[in-house]
């Protein structure tokens, strides 16, 4: 008997089918409440299994930190000192530059509108770096909505949106590309994800001057960000002065790794 | 240097090549398709992208091993067949997604670190990963033999 005429063929023809439909369904948009569903459940299973799981990690964490401790409070204390020196420069700082504004009669830069939102799950596929989230289209979220941990650290974007879900795509997917400014200098150049192991800085011009430990923001050029946002910072300068452009790498200032509770900019 | 993260580890692929091995046609039909489902619905890829990858990797498996290779397995054809898996599932996931190309679907994806970075890690993740996940399955065949079934005996008249 030819193999089409078969049972098995008849199975595979069947699913093959069913998948072409999900394919068509999914991209005309009529599975969002089914995805949103899953998504949910998926992601209830998900948190409870991670904190099940955490309980135990943290108990034998403890158990190997405990020789470290005393030299890491030491640290610390070390740590909090300089930043409370660093907290009151910057406040004085800030504050003279509301009085300038103010004399100059320069706009008061607005805060960001907030809307918090919860992290269902992460990509297990590791083809793209992306995240669902708890909110959608009923939610007022939007394509290209910029996705930050409190008090602005830019985490992503949303790049799907369904009734009562999205997809976000973290800043470190090479397919999302920022135009960021490093903080210290003004340069201004392009930021891409290097697949989940850090961030890019390209084409910023020889003449403009980084140094690692710089923080870079969002320029704000794009109009898809805001401008202000912490991208990160700048862990190492990788180009000579033959180059063309500069390129650095940079560490981002959100943990990628542990995301639970996020905010989309309104 | 290759950076040795576990990230690009699929445990469902492995799973899917144990079942090319160690399940009847059917049984390995059902836990391909409902893995990509899974996989699908969790990523932020096109759905289908990877159910119909898993699939293909699964029958070409499949039909490697039971109609030219026909043989017992032994922990060789255990490791062949997660590596076989891991090979077959990265050409077909960019084969399809270059197919959904074509509707419109397409992923913004790096081939290039697709195949020499995330195509390597994931071959000696699963690789490592495929005895503990063999042992697995065979306790969990083992207990599932065991459950008792609708099956009515025959009676003799």
């Amino acid at each position: 008997m030819r193999f089409i005429y078969t049972k098995t063929f008849t199975k595979i023809f069947v699913i093959f089918v069913l998948l072409a439909l999900l394919v068509i369904l999914d991209a005309r948009g009529y599975i969002g409440f089914a995805k949103d569903g899953f998504s949910k459940a998926y992601g209830f299973a998900a948190t409870k299994l991670t904190a099940a799981t955490t309980s135990v990690k943290v108990t034998f964490g403890t158990l190997f930190a405990i020789k470290n401790l005393s030299s890491d409070n030491a640290r610390l204390n070390q740590q909090v000192d300089q930043l409370a020196f660093e907290n009151a420069r910057l406040k004085s700082a800030q504050d003279e530059n509301a009085a300038l504004r103010r004399a100059l009669n320069f706009k008061q830069e607005s805060s960001l509108n907030l809307l918090p939102v919860e992290l269902l799950s992460l990509d297990p596929t590791g083809f793209t770096q992306t995240v669902v989230i708890d909110k959608g289209e009923k939610s007022n979220i939007r394509l290209n909505q910029p996705i930050v941990i409190q008090p602005g650290l830019l985490v992503g974007k949303v790049t799907k949106v369904y009734p009562n879900s999205a997809v976000a795509t973290l800043i470190t997917d090479p397919s999302v590309v920022i135009n960021g400014e490093v903080a210290d200098s003004g340069a201004h150049g392009l930021i891409k994800g290097e697949h989940g192991l850090g961030l890019s800085l390209d084409l910023v011009t020889q003449n403009e001057l980084i140094k690692n430990g710089d923080e870079v923001i969002t320029s704000g050029l794009s109009g898809d960000f805001p401008r202000g946002l912490l991208i990160g910072t700048v862990s190492s300068i990788r180009s000579s002065t033959t180059d063309l452009f500069q390129k650095a790498f940079v560490a981002p200032a959100a943990d990628l790794r542990n995301l639970r509770f996020l905010f989309a900019v309104q | 240097m290759l950076p040795l993260r576990i990230s690009p580890v699929n445990l469902i692929l492995v799973v899917v090549a144990m079942a090319v091995i160690l399940s009847d046609f059917n049984q390995g039909l059902l836990i391909t398709v409902m893995g990509g489902l899974l996989l699908d619905f969790t990523s932020g890829l096109p759905d289908g992208l990877i159910s119909i990858s898993l699939l293909v990797a699964f029958l070409i498996l499949h039909f490697i091993m039971n109609e030219i290779l026909s043989r017992e397995p032994n922990r060789f054809i255990l490791f062949s067949a997660v590596l076989a898996a891991s090979i077959i599932y990265f050409i077909a996931f960019l084969a399809v997604d270059k197919l959904f190309g074509f509707i419109g679907l397409a992923s913004r994806l790096d081939i290039r670190y697709i195949l020499v970075v995330q195509l390597p890690l994931t071959v000696l993740w699963n690789s490592i990963f495929a005895y503990p996940i063999f042992r697995y399955y065979l306790i969990t065949q083992n207990l599932a033999s065991k459950l008792p079934t609708n099956e009515q005996p025959i009676r003799s008249s």
